[in-house]
């Protein structure tokens, strides 16, 4: 008897799967439990087992993304035919390769902060989700070309409508949808404005004021398709990370999915989203160099770890956010919530894109407490070990491109959080002191942060606290 | 030259006199047209719908009949078997179960069972509903046990001129038909035109046009909904009312096409929810428009448990439009 060979489903977001790899060729026989294929979502690397014993068939070949649960291939029996009546496919060409452990570069050298450790994160725990959305909105969506797992539903346990799906054809991605209101228009003075009940849903979900949509029904009668149109004439024009339609450019092709796409669209719905803006504050960085160089004296035996300088800077913000609250803080609806945790989570250059493991409760640890973290995480990342909980509940960000030779850039904020910090490379530079020329050794921080939480002054404050951490490391010592 | 008097002023009259004037109108039309039932001669019916047609048409055309509904039934078949066009009246919907041999062995069989020779122009008439009083055996609504019977035609009017053109079509139609008329609605009052017109079966009515959520209601409920409707546009919601009319054949486009049109679905009926109709036509609502719904099909019935007598439980059994605008707001999911 046949068994299917499928895309599994890893974790609540997932919604599609590359095969990387045919484990198993085509015709190739296999028992239970085997490793047949490997598949790749934007976070996880994993192995998918045969699930009865069999004679392997291809249905979707090496480099194909499918859903979760599409069949990728059958375990067949001598002589059987796929039961879908796939037409047999030739083994794939290319090659088995041994998977290479990516290299993690070590810190070189004492005057830039550690680079961290490139990493992929493997998710050990599966969980069964399901993103719920009533049939319409599937439909809709299908037609819309809107990836239901982007849509926020606003039905009961977040099912997704079709309105949700229309909404967010044309919404940036992530807007809280509300609940309408239920009064009538008043169009002119004494004259009731017909608004169907979907048409202001539209509205009011986009932003939309009916009053400026002019309706197409009977007596002026606005529908939610005209809601649509307005919203897409007078709206923001670009709200996906992708263009609307490929114009053909020549040249290699990347598909932008997987971790690349989810990048794509944080990024761009980051910036989309929310007022951010940038400063950049220079720190006097001698102390914290000195520091370091009398931890490594004392030796990683009785110190735990010796602090990287992103570890100082990690610990710093994490004390500079308990001074200030606001920085610490997320948007959700019409609110702003100042977060109970404190967790850094820093921003690592992996091969396919961008991780960003956690520090959590950073506050309560002290300097070389942290080391320790990092280097954890760092071993974790390095043997694919992170878990979920490990890259989740970050409360602010902090990113280093110093090993590159960046003094100053604009990072942008990993969302939900209101702010990440970007660290500088540590440069030779030349303070005054009274008339005297004298060499320091200086690091450009910079912060952005969403104007609608923190305004200018107080975002200067939290800069400058994270300056003066910084050029008092023993308060980090904790 | 004047546009007065070019309309006549609508002619209003009781759901009840309508249906009265219907048969008088129809026993003049046709001679092979006859009614027979319970107290429908000389007492002119218990609701009086049948009044003073005896004494015009006499006893040979408007008979009294023992109290037998499995004999009246009877009666009609045969009579319609050789020819005739009668319209047996069976006093309450519940004691349809008494003649339900006759309707469902052989009035609704007898065309399939003789190859299609026989035809069988049978109309039965009958009240149905609670909101009387009348307790738990007198107050019925079993139209679900009619339209699992194939060979039937069943038809609830829920307004004084559909009930006219509907009887009308239900008399001159050559099958069995079971026509059911709402106690409570008797007295109402409506638009109806004098002479004879007809309402094609089969063909649901959009009593109200909408766009966020449609209404299915039967008999009394369509003007329960009419009244949700009015309550829930103050709140902004636009809601489609569609009237089936004819139970069976049901009048399954009508309602997909709205379905289609709004995504969302609230059936209304006085019957028990459990087994009603509402279960019916949801089902051939997921099955011809699966993808163009918003949210589960609700249904707003009667609680399953017999119409209880203690008016203030009968009240709270009934469906109207305060539960009707509930079910709607439900699957606009606007009361979770």
């Amino acid at each position: 008897m046949a068994t299917k060979i499928r895309m599994p489903k890893l974790g609540l977001t997932m919604t599609e799967g590359t095969i990387t790899e045919w484990v198993a060729e085509a015709g190739q026989k296999v028992t239970k439990g085997s490793v047949v294929m490997t598949i790749e979502t934007d976070k996880v690397e994993e192995e998918v087992s045969a699930e009865g014993d069999g004679i392997v068939f291809h249905s979707a070949k090496a480099g194909e993304t499918l859903e979760p649960g599409e069949i990728a291939g059958w375990l067949l029996a001598e002589g059987e035919a796929p039961p879908d009546g796939s037409k047999v496919q030739e083994p794939p060409p290319a090659p088995v390769e041994e998977p290479t452990p990516v290299p993690v570069e070590e810190a070189s050298s004492q005057e830039q902060p550690s680079p961290e450790p490139q990493a992929e994160i493997r998710i050990e725990e599966t969980t069964e989700g399901r993103v719920l959305s009533s049939p319409n909105a599937r439909r809709v969506a299908a037609e819309q070309g809107v990836d239901l797992s982007a849509v926020q539903g606003t039905g009961p346990e977040g099912r997704i409508t079709s309105e949700d799906v229309l909404a967010a054809a044309v919404a940036p991605s992530g807007t809280a949808p509300e609940k309408p209101t239920t009064q009538l228009d008043r169009k002119e003075e004494g004259q009731l404005r017909l608004v169907p009940f979907a048409a202001r849903m539209a509205a009011e979900r986009l932003g939309v004021n009916v009053e400026e949509v002019s309706g197409t029904g009977p007596d002026g009668r606005v529908s939610r398709t005209d809601v649509y149109n307005y919203a897409r004439s007078s709206g923001p024009k670009a709200v996906a990370a992708r263009t609307p339609q490929s114009q053909g450019v020549a040249g290699e092709r990347i598909p932008m999915k997987g971790m690349r796409g989810i990048i794509a669209e944080r990024m761009f719905s980051s910036l989309q989203q929310m007022a951010q803006l940038t400063l950049t504050m220079d720190v006097e960085m001698d102390r914290a160099i000195a520091l370091r160089e009398q931890l490594k004296d004392i030796g990683t035996e009785e110190v735990g770890a010796v602090p990287g300088y992103t570890d100082f800077v990690i610990a710093a913000v994490a004390q500079a956010l308990r001074q200030h609250p606001g920085a610490n803080s997320q948007v959700d609806g019409d609110d702003i919530v100042l977060l109970d945790e404190i967790n850094v989570g820093m921003a690592v250059a992996a091969p396919g894109g961008l991780v960003v493991p956690v520090v959590h409760g950073t506050d309560y640890l002290g300097l070389t407490e942290i080391a320790q973290e990092t280097s954890r995480l760092a071993a974790a990342a390095r043997e694919k070990k992170l878990s979920l909980a490990e890259i989740e509940g970050g409360t602010f960000s902090v990113t280093a491109l110093g090993m590159f030779g960046v003094d100053a850039f604009t990072p942008v904020i990993n969302p939900p959080n209101s702010g990440i910090l970007g660290v500088g490379r540590i440069r030779d530079d030349v303070a005054w002191e009274g008339d005297l020329p004298v060499r320091v050794k200086r690091m450009t921080i910079s912060l952005t942060w969403d104007h609608r939480v923190l305004d200018g002054a107080p975002a200067a404050e939290f800069a400058a606290t994270i300056k003066n951490l910084l050029e008092q490391p023993l308060r980090l010592l904790g | 030259m004047t546009v007065a008097e070019t309309e006549t002023e609508e002619r209003i009259i009781r759901y009840n006199n309508a249906f009265t004037e219907t048969l008088r109108e129809l026993l003049l039309d046709d001679p092979d047209i006859f009614i027979a039932g319970e107290d429908v001669g000389r007492y002119g019916g218990v609701f009086q719908s049948f009044a003073g047609l005896n004494a015009e048409f006499g006893d040979e055309r408007v008979v009294d009949t023992p109290i037998a509904e499995q004999a009246i039934v009877g009666l009609g078949i045969g009579a319609a078997a050789v020819g005739l066009r009668p319209i047996v009246d069976l006093m309450f919907m519940d004691f349809v179960m008494v003649a339900m041999d006759q309707i469902a062995n052989q009035a609704a069989k007898m065309k399939y069972m003789y190859g299609g020779k026989a035809t069988l122009p049978l109309t039965i008439t009958t009240t149905g509903g609670a909101g009387l009083g009348a307790a738990a055996q007198h107050s019925q609504s079993l139209e679900a046990w009619l339209i699992h019977v194939p060979g039937l035609k069943v038809v609830y009017p829920s307004n004084p001129y559909d009930l006219k053109g509907l009887l009308v079509s239900c008399v001159r139609d050559d099958n069995p038909t079971v026509f059911t008329l709402h106690k409570k609605m008797l007295g109402s009052k409506g638009h109806v035109p004098e002479g004879l017109y007809e309402i094609p079966l089969g063909k649901a009515n959009v009593v109200r046009e909408g766009t966020d959520a449609t209404i299915i209601a039967i008999g009394m409920m369509v003007g329960e909904a009419e009244k949700a409707a009015e309550t829930l546009a103050e709140e902004g919601v636009n809601v489609e009312i569609i009237d089936p009319r004819t139970l069976l054949p049901f009048d399954t486009e009508a309602v997909v096409q709205s379905a289609k049109k709004t995504n969302r679905i609230v059936i209304v009926h006085e019957a028990v929810r459990n087994g009603g109709i509402g279960a019916e036509i949801a089902a051939q609502i997921q099955e011809e428009a699966f993808d163009y719904l918003d949210a589960p099909i609700a249904r707003v019935a009667a609680p399953f448990s017999p119409v209880p007598f203690s008016p203030a439980l009968e009240t709270a059994y009934v469906p109207n439009a305060e539960s009707i605008a509930e079910g709607v707001r439900g699957v606009l999911y606007r009361n979770v």
